[in-house]
């Protein structure tokens, strides 16, 4: 059944690459199957739930990649997901702030793509509770793409490529912004990180080093101070995916200059709280913090070390946490070592899979194209 | 050997209905649901995350950030003495400032006279330190420290006034199987009648105050932060098992 169908497939497959040989539409981008697509994600990552109106398909997930990348989707069409989502930087651009189609700046740093199926909320701010609500906000953010979906949607309609291939996967030819959010809400949740060092040191395939594995130690423990060193980072950073998906005031500022959560649910309760994102493939994807202040994981450290700023919203867990006696009023300071310090960065480093950023599966499909 | 399955399904399926149309000639099912809803408060006021401040036993003035808890092992016992056990119901209630879960669905109840019901505040080392994940066991919950260590079964964080009117932070993290406890709650009329034609709810109340004063009197001056298990963990799992939890109401609806 399988064998015939996959046949098949082959068939159309090459019978598309024949007939598109004498003209230069890019159609040759044909999925080389569909049906069901089945993530694999390792076991300790945990259960993760698909919306019901969006499984899986191969040939959504291959739109969806061709969406990523089409820079149709931004007003000028300049940029597309891609130019901010870099896979070589697993899928930053290495900016504090981005520049959007029109070259205005954005206001807080890209995030990284990684292990999205894991995800409750999206944005620094967690604006977005699932990831076809947000794969539609850059395309007609002001600062970002500035596009009405209107406009993005009438794009793809005349294009020679897109009608065909939204047919194939959502059964009809009229695009919509919900189906393109659906795509590439599909490509992404394909992204996911799980052959990094400290993958395969959790599958028995690689013994860390004696600095790795005391990094890995003291990122993971919560420290008390004359009883266990700990560099109090899986409170926030917990777990194989290395978030637990909360939302924290770290420490950044007193008075702080982005309300960030605040500025969703309207409570003083969140003011200055970012969610914590997965710190996966952390290595590739300085600059760091919402804004991009920190250029180097070594500044990351030595902020959560000495330079916590108390406000009222403060992270209890960052509050109450040292490897000294706290004296509730003086300033937080975690108190580790220069070398406890160095560890823990390199646990970080075990967090980079190379495969995943050179996974052709997630790179430009239309770069053969061209 | 998929259409034997279903063959087979269908067929039990049929079996059950054809047994069930049998036996009962009388109009009311063999089961109902019981919903068990949390009300979390202190000293009788709704727990109110945040902005509140609230004032213990040992004059500490508090508030609270976040609470979440594992209620397991739930147990009905009947008046006449028998038990009915929830298998692999680990469910996770918690109170935080984006999510809210305070109540727990139990269909398929028999449908009985109650006099008492029991649970866990944690979960059993069977499953604990189980990769498999039932219920609400996941390692992505933010309830779990590792697979080594297992599942947090109780988190209250918060924050605390210092004499010298500092802040201070409030990190109870308590888990290991020491200080996994059972609550029992006896029925205040001494029925919780549960049958198919209705919904039984019963209200649980959580009274966060009772962490500092039940078996210990805790001052967070003293103890103000738990995150392995061991002898403090211990003392707030005594705390809140020997009275946090009590019978609030039963509603028929």
């Amino acid at each position: 059944m399988n064998i015939i169908r996959n046949l098949f497939f082959v068939c159309i497959l090459s019978l598309g690459l024949l007939s598109c040989a004498k003209d230069d539409t890019p159609s040759t981008i044909q999925p080389e199957e569909t049906g069901p697509l089945q993530l694999i994600t390792p076991r300790y990552f945990g259960d993760y739930q698909l919306p019901a109106d969006n499984s899986l398909t191969k040939e959504g997930v291959a739109l969806g990649r061709m969406l990523f990348y089409e820079k149709m989707l931004s007003t000028n069409n300049t940029l597309s997901c891609a130019s901010c989502h870099q896979q070589s930087k697993a899928f930053t651009d290495g900016q504090a702030f981005s520049k959007g189609a029109e070259g205005l700046l954005g206001k807080r740093s890209t995030m990284s793509l990684v292990n999205l199926v894991w995800n409750k909320r999206f944005f620094w701010d967690g604006r977005a509770t699932s990831l076809e609500e947000q794969a539609l906000v850059p395309i007609q953010d002001p600062l970002e793409m500035h596009q009405t979906l209107d406009a993005a949607v009438a794009k793809l309609q005349n294009s020679p490529v897109y009608p065909a291939r939204f047919k194939q996967v959502f059964g009809s030819e009229i695009v919509s912004a919900q189906n393109i959010a659906k795509a590439l809400a599909q490509f992404e949740r394909t992204l996911v990180s799980s052959n990094s060092r400290y993958d395969q040191y959790l599958s028995k395939q690689y013994q860390p080093t004696a600095q790795e594995l005391n990094g890995e130690t003291l990122f993971m423990t919560h420290p008390q101070a004359g009883k266990i060193r700990g560099g109090n980072c899986g409170d926030c950073h917990g777990g194989f995916l290395t978030t637990l998906g909360n939302f924290h005031n770290n420490g950044l500022d007193t008075q702080v200059k982005d309300n960030g959560l605040e500025g969703v649910t309207g409570k003083t309760a969140d003011r200055g709280k970012f969610r914590a994102p997965s710190l996966r493939n952390i290595a590739l994807t300085a600059p760091y913090m919402h804004d991009g202040r920190f250029q180097t994981l070594e500044e990351v450290l030595d902020h959560y070390n000495d330079h916590i700023q108390v406000s009222e919203t403060i992270d209890p867990l960052i509050l109450e946490a040292s490897n000294e006696q706290v004296v509730p009023g003086e300033p937080v300071k975690l108190h580790l070592s220069e070398q406890e310090k160095k560890d823990i960065i390199t646990f970080l480093h075990m967090l980079t899979d190379s495969t995943f950023i050179s996974d052709p599966r997630f790179s430009d499909p239309f770069l053969n194209q061209k | 050997m998929n259409l034997l399955q279903k063959l087979s399904s269908t067929l039990f399926i049929g079996l059950l209905v054809f047994l069930s149309s049998c036996s009962k000639d009388d109009s009311s099912p063999a089961t109902g649901e019981l919903v068990l809803t949390f009300l979390h408060e202190v000293n009788g006021q709704p727990l109110v995350l945040n902005e509140q401040a609230f004032t213990n036993a040992a004059g500490n003035v508090y508030r609270v950030e976040k609470l979440k808890y594992y209620v397991s092992n739930i147990e009905l016992t009947k008046t006449d003495g028998s038990a009915v056990k929830i298998e692999d119901g680990y469910f996770l209630i918690e109170q935080t400032g984006l999510d809210s879960r305070l109540s727990i669905s139990l269909p398929n109840i028999p449908s009985a006279t109650y006099s008492s019901l029991s649970f866990a505040i944690g979960v059993d080392s069977a499953r604990n330190f189980s990769t498999e994940m039932v219920g609400d066991l996941n390692p992505n919950n933010d309830m779990a420290w590792n697979w080594v260590s297992g599942y947090k079964f109780f988190m209250l964080e918060g924050k605390f006034t210092t004499p010298t009117q500092a802040t201070g932070a409030i990190v109870y993290h308590v888990g290991g199987n020491s200080s996994l406890r059972r609550v029992s709650l006896s029925a205040p009329a001494g029925e919780i009648r549960v049958n198919g034609n209705q919904l039984t709810e019963l209200g649980i109340g959580a009274d966060v105050n009772r962490l500092f004063d039940t078996q210990y009197t805790i001052d967070l001056n003293n103890l103000n932060a738990v995150m392995q298990p061991g002898d403090d963990a211990n003392q707030i799992a005594d705390n809140y098992a020997a009275g946090m939890f009590s019978l609030h109401h039963v509603h028929i609806k």
